[in-house]
C-alpha cells in the first residue's frame, strides 16, 4: 500500500500531512469520547481557566500524532518495528508529554500562576512547530529510502 | 590514596570506586577487543 | 591519502600515546588529586564519570554530520555516502560505549554519595533517552534490510539532534537536583583536582577518537570486502554467460 501512495503524483509532504491529519481527527474523535468520561469518572472540578484546556489537547495531541505517523511509516519495512516504535516515540515525544502534563495540571488545579501556564503552552507549540517541519521534510527521504 | 585503601572493600564508597573504574575499563577494554576481534575475521582487499 | 604502512604506525603510536596519558590521569586520579571534603574518595569517580559523559555528548554530533553527510551524497556521490555511513556507524556505536559508562558511574557515584541510584533530572533524563535514541539507531540498522538501513538511520540521527537539546531544555526549565554544573560559574572545581580532570579528559578523548577510527577502519574494510565479493560475483556470471 506503501508502493501505490508512493506512486501518487503527489509531494512526499502532502501525504505526510494527509495521514497525519487523518490520524489526528480519529484520535481526537477518541478524545471528544473520552473527556467526558474522565470528568465524570475521576471528579475533575477545572479550577483555572478551562477554554486553555481547548488550546491544550489539541496541540498536545498533534505532537504525539506528528511523530507517530512519521515513526510509523519509517519501521514500516523493519522486521521489529513493534519493538523499535515505542522505542523511539519515548525519548522523541518525552518534551511533549512533560509540556502537556505541566500545562494540564497547571490548568485543573491552578497551582501554576498564568504566565508559567502560558510558557508550557508556548513550548508545546514551538515543539510541534519544530517537528512538523523536521517530518515534512524528512518524509520524502524515508519514502525512499532505498 | 594509596593502593591499599584503593582495594579496600569494607565501605560501599570505597566498593562503588572500584567497580566505576573497572566497569570503565571492561566496557573500553571490551569493545575495543570486539572490533579487534571483527578486523581479525575480515579479509582486506589489496588496497 | 596515506599508504597502509604509515596508518598502521600512526594508529600504534597513538594508542600506546593514549595509554600512557590514561595512566597519568589514573595515577592523578586516584593517588594525587586531594581527597575531596564532604564526599571522601567516592568522589575519585568524577575523574572518569565527567570526561565519559563529556565524550558522550561530542561523539553524537559526529554521528549527526556524517548522517547529513550521508543524505546529501546518498544520490549524488554513492561512494563518498558509503564511507559517510561508516563514520556514522562508528561514532554511533562508540556514543552508546560512553553514554553507557557514563550512567553505570554516574549511578554508582550517586548511589554511594547520596543514596539515590537514580533521579528524573533535566541531565539525567536527556542522558537516558540519548542512550535510548542510539540503542534505536542500532536496532532499526540491524533489523532492516540493507539499502535502506542507512537512509532510515540517518534520519533517527536527525531526530536525535533535535531532540536531545529540546529534552534537556524543557526538563531543565521543569526541575533539577543534579549537583550545580562544576565549570558553570568557571572555577568551582577546586585548582588541585584540575590535573587529574585535564589528564583524564584529554585521555578519554584520544581513547574516543582512536576506537571510533578504529570501527571506521573495520567498517570500511568490510565495505570493500563486500563490494569486492559483488564484483566478483559479476564476473563469474559474466563469464558463463559466454
Amino acid at each position: 500500500m506503501l508502493e501505490a501512495q508512493r506512486m501518487a503524483p503527489a509531494p512526499a509532504s502532502a501525504l505526510f500531512l494527509g495521514k497525519a491529519i487523518a490520524n489526528m481527527l480519529f484520535v481526537l474523535v477518541v478524545e471528544a469520547v473520552l473527556a467526558p468520561v474522565f470528568i465524570v469518572f475521576y471528579n475533575l472540578h477545572v479550577i483555572g481557566n478551562p477554554w486553555l484546556l481547548a488550546l491544550i489537547l489539541p496541540l498536545g495531541t498533534w505532537a504525539l500524532v506528528v511523530n507517530g505517523t512519521f515513526f510509523a511509516v519509517l519501521g514500516l519495512r523493519t522486521r521489529n518495528r513493534e519493538l523499535l516504535l515505542p522505542l523511539l516515540l519515548l525519548p522523541i515525544s518525552l518534551p511533549a508529554l512533560l509540556e502537556m502534563v505541566q500545562a494540564t495540571t497547571g490548568v485543573l488545579t491552578a497551582e501554576l500562576d498564568p504566565l508559567q501556564i502560558n510558557t508550557w503552552i508556548v513550548q508545546l507549540a514551538g515543539y510541534d512547530l519544530i517537528f512538523t517541519l523536521i517530518c515534512l521534510l524528512l518524509f520524502d527521504t524515508v519514502l525512499n529510502a532505498e | 590514596m594509596t593502593w591499599q585503601s584503593l582495594f579496600n572493600l569494607s565501605t560501599m564508597e570505597h566498593r562503588h570506586l572500584l567497580f566505576a573504574y573497572i566497569a570503565v575499563w571492561a566496557v573500553q577494554i571490551g569493545y575495543l577487543g570486539w572490533v579487534a576481534w571483527g578486523w581479525s575475521r575480515t579479509k582486506g582487499t589489496r588496497r | 591519502m596515506p599508504r597502509p604502512a604509515t596508518t598502521r604506525i600512526v594508529a600504534w603510536l597513538w594508542f600506546f600515546a593514549t595509554l600512557a596519558v590514561l595512566a597519568v590521569g589514573f595515577r592523578q586520579a586516584i593517588f594525587i588529586a586531594p581527597t575531596e571534603a564532604t564526599m571522601g574518595n567516592v568522589q575519585r569517580i568524577f575523574y572518569y564519570h565527567v570526561p565519559s559523559a563529556m565524550m558522550g555528548l561530542v561523539f553524537p554530533y559526529v554521528n549527526f554530520i556524517a548522517s547529513l553527510a550521508y543524505l546529501y551524497w546518498r544520490r549524488r556521490d554513492p561512494l563518498k555516502a558509503l564511507t559517510a555511513d561508516a563514520l556514522a556507524l562508528a561514532s554511533a556505536e562508540v556514543t552508546i560505549v560512553f553514554v553507557s559508562i557514563g550512567l553505570m558511574t554516574g549511578m554508582l557515584w550517586a548511589r554511594a554519595s547520596w543514596g539515590i541510584w537514580w533521579t528524573w533530572d533535566a541531565r539525567l533524563t536527556t542522558y537516558l533517552l540519548l542512550w535510548l535514541l542510539y540503542v534505536s539507531y542500532l536496532l532499526l540498522r540491524r533489523f532492516s534490510s540493507t539499502g535502506e538501513s542507512h537512509t532510515l538511520a540517518a534520519v533517527i540521527s536527525v531526530f536525535a539532534a533535535v531532540d536531545v537539546p529540546i529534552v534537556f531544555m524543557s526538563i531543565q526549565w521543569w526541575r533539577t537536583q543534579h549537583p550545580s554544573p562544576v565549570f558553570a560559574d568557571g572555577g568551582s572545581l577546586d585548582p588541585s583536582m584540575w590535573p587529574a580532570f585535564l589528564w583524564n579528559l584529554a585521555g578519554w578523548a584520544m581513547w574516543g577518537t582512536l576506537i571510533m577510527l578504529f570501527r571506521f577502519a573495520l567498517e570500511r574494510r568490510r565495505q570493500l570486502a563486500e563490494q569486492e565479493a559483488a564484483l566478483v560475483a559479476i564476473e563469474a556470471s559474466l563469464e558463463t554467460h559466454q
